[in-house]
C-alpha cells in the first residue's frame, strides 16, 4: 500500500487532467448528462491494476476534485452516484469474466443510469425516463471507446505497475 | 513478454445485445411520437403552470431566488434564460412531442409536453 500511495496520487492526477480536457471539449448533443467519460479511462485501468478498495478511494476522490474544480456543487452529486453506481457493477462485471471493453460498456451504461435515477429523485418525475435510450446508447458508444483506449494502453502500463505488487 | 488480450468474445455479445436494446427502444419512442397541445411545468414535484402550446407567449417561473424564463413560439416551447449555474436547461433547445422534456435540475424544475386540452386534469395522470 505504501508503495502504491504514489501510484495512486499519479493515476488521481490523470484522471483530473482528463475531466479538464472534457470540459474543454463541446458537446454537439442537446441531451443533458451525456459526456465523453474520459476520466473513466483511469478508473478502468486502476480497477484492472490496483484493488476494488483503492479503486473505490481514487474514483470519490476524483469526483469530489473535478467536480470542485470544474463544476458545482450540484453536479457532484450526479457524478458520485453514477460514479458509485458504475464502479460497482464493474467490479462485478470484472468478476463475472468480462473483457476491458464489457466493463467499460456497463460501467458508462451504469454511470449514466445511475445519474437518471437520483435526476428523477430531485424532479420527482419520472418523465425524463424518456431519455433512458439515448443515455444508453451514449453510454455504449463511450464504454466501447475507453474499452479500446484501456486495452491498447494496459500492456504497456503492466510494466509499469509490475513492480508495485 | 506475453500479448495480453482483455477482450473477451462476451464482449461483442454484449455491446450487441445493448445496440439491439437501444434499436427498439428509438424504434418504440419514434412509432409513438406525436404532437403535443398543453406545456405543463412541474417544480419540487408540484404543477406550477400549465399552458397551452398553440399561444405564443413569454412565461417567467419564479421560485425564491429561482428564475426561468419559458417562451413558446409557433408551436414550440423553450428555456430562454435561467439563472441557474450550468444552463443546461437552455442549452436543451425546443420541444414540442408528447413528454418531451426540459429539466432544470438546480432548480428541481421540469417542463414537458402533455396531450389533451389545456385543464384536462384527466389527461395529466397518464
Amino acid at each position: 500500500m505504501k508503495r502504491h500511495i504514489a501510484y495512486l496520487g499519479f493515476l488521481l492526477t490523470l484522471a483530473l487532467v482528463l475531466s479538464y480536457v472534457e470540459s474543454l471539449i463541446p458537446i454537439f448533443v442537446r441531451i443533458p448528462g451525456i459526456k465523453l467519460g474520459l476520466a473513466n479511462l483511469v478508473v478502468v485501468i486502476c480497477l484492472y491494476t490496483f484493488s476494488f478498495k483503492e479503486t473505490f478511494i481514487i474514483s470519490i476522490l476524483r469526483v469530489i476534485v473535478a467536480g470542485i474544480l470544474f463544476g458545482s456543487l450540484f453536479s457532484i452529486l450526479y457524478s458520485l452516484s453514477g460514479a458509485i453506481f458504475s464502479l460497482i457493477i464493474m467490479m462485478l462485471a470484472k468478476r463475472l469474466r468480462f473483457g476491458v471493453i464489457g466493463v467499460s460498456i456497463l460501467g458508462g451504461i451504469f454511470h449514466n443510469i445511475g445519474q437518471l435515477l437520483v435526476a428523477i429523485n430531485v424532479v420527482s418525475n419520472y418523465r425524463i425516463g424518456y431519455l433512458l435510450p439515448y443515455l444508453l446508447l451514449s453510454g455504449l458508444l463511450t464504454g466501447t471507446f475507453i474499452g479500446i483506449a484501456a486495452n491498447t494502453l494496459m500492456p504497456h502500463l503492466k510494466k509499469l505497475f509490475e513492480f508495485t505488487r | 513478454m506475453k500479448k495480453i488480450n482483455f477482450i473477451q468474445k462476451r464482449d461483442w455479445i454484449l455491446f450487441c445485445s445493448i445496440f439491439f436494446i437501444c434499436g427498439i427502444l428509438f424504434c418504440m419512442t419514434l412509432f409513438f411520437k406525436k404532437e403535443g397541445n398543453r406545456i405543463l411545468v412541474e417544480q419540487n414535484g408540484h404543477i406550477v403552470l400549465e399552458v397551452s402550446l398553440n399561444e405564443n407567449g413569454t412565461y417567467v417561473i419564479e421560485e425564491n431566488d429561482y428564475r426561468n424564463e419559458l417562451v413558446i413560439e409557433n408551436g414550440k416551447a423553450f428555456m430562454k434564460s435561467a439563472n441557474c449555474k450550468d444552463l443546461v436547461c437552455v442549452h436543451q433547445g425546443s420541444i414540442s412531442k408528447v413528454n418531451e422534456t426540459i429539466t432544470c435540475l438546480p432548480h428541481k424544475l421540469i417542463v414537458y409536453v402533455a396531450g389533451g386540452d389545456v385543464s384536462d386534469v384527466d389527461a395529466v395522470v397518464n
